[in-house]
């Protein structure tokens, strides 16, 4: 993944895999004010030149859904949850974000047993993170804003994140 | 300085659950970043009981607290948390709720120690203020509530006696 043909200056961080727990989205419907969707993260891994390690199990996506004018499905992404490095250090990762999947994909998107024949160009999935650790070596995770390129898979979802410099 | 006279007489309430948190897991203590002390717990199940409202605390909500020390020791944290119950008729609410824990630090020598009695939660001091998110039309009316809740600490977790303000 690049940031294609933009000047904005970024940096590989790391590639995530995240598996969703069993059952997610939990659909909560639509309260007087949003429609909110809850997925439990279940476990992953993240990879990378700096860093490595598991996703821990817990945290969430209290993600909230809508639909615009042009029927594309607009998911509004808000997630906590706590990485753990290989060599133990703990860090705590949130990140916003928006998944716009068009109209034309929305059955095939909502469906895990045909939601990885969609090309990643067939939707938007991007994502904002920032960290958040006492671990002094991995303080450099403090100070950066990361964007994130995201796909669907059956079992969750994986993110090519870089650092913007 | 004048008394300061307060429209609205005293602040009403009635009893609206008990809710009990359990947090199995422990606290992650994620130990001191640039901005501050983050402790997490997450929501490993639970239940809630009251005469309009009564089912399961589902695992998977937690809460994001911060923690900090004001002087003569006294730990004082934020709570930050989301939570999901599902009521015995099948309704789904999403709760969340802000608060503040003030704890003095014998209390806190006491909690710490397995062989010492649950300590008095007069001795110490956890409030939340949650509300309350639904498409149940069932319980829409808790969607206009806000709440209150004083909270006792347990071997499990942490019991609330919960409130709706009038």
């Amino acid at each position: 993944m690049t940031s294609g043909g933009s000047t904005l200056p970024v940096r590989e961080l790391c590639t995530v895999r995240i598996e969703l727990a069993a059952g997610a989205p939990l659909a909560l419907g639509r309260s007087p004010w949003r429609n909110r969707r809850v997925s439990d993260i279940a476990g992953g891994r993240f990879t990378g030149p700096r860093l490595a390690g598991t996703v821990r199990p817990s945290g969430a996506d209290w993600s909230e859904s809508g639909v615009n004018a042009a029927g594309d499905g607009v998911t509004l992404i808000d997630v906590r949850s706590v990485w753990t490095t290989d060599d133990g250090a703990e860090i705590y990762v949130t990140y916003a974000g928006r998944l716009v999947a068009p109209a034309a994909t929305l059955e095939a998107f909502r469906d895990p047993a045909r939601v990885e024949t969609l090309t990643a160009d067939s939707y938007r999935f991007r994502i904002v993170p920032t960290f958040e650790t006492s671990a002094e070596r991995y303080g450099w995770l403090n100070e950066l804003v990361a964007v994130g390129f995201g796909r669907r898979t059956a079992a969750g979802v994986e993110y090519a994140l870089f650092e913007v410099l | 300085m004048s008394k300061v006279e307060f429209p609205w007489g005293g602040l009403a309430s009635e009893p609206l659950c008990v809710a009990d948190f359990q947090v199995e897991g422990g606290i992650m203590a994620m130990g001191r970043s640039p901005f501050g002390e983050r402790r997490i717990g997450y929501v490993t199940g639970g239940e809630f009981q009251g005469e309009r409202l009564s089912g399961a605390i589902l695992p998977g909500g937690g809460n994001w607290s911060q923690s900090g020390e004001i002087e003569g020791g006294l730990a004082i944290g934020t709570f930050d948390a989301r939570s999901i119950w599902r009521t015995h008729d099948g309704a789904t609410i999403y709760v969340s709720y802000t608060g503040r824990s003030a704890i003095p630090a014998e209390v806190t020598a006491q909690f710490r120690d397995p062989a010492a009695p649950p300590v008095d939660p007069a001795r110490y001091y956890l409030r939340i203020a949650p509300v309350f998110e639904t498409s149940d039309l069932r319980y829409a009316w808790l969607n206009g509530v806000l709440a209150v809740g004083c909270g006792e600490r347990m071997p499990w977790g942490v019991r609330h006696a919960i409130f709706a303000i009038r």
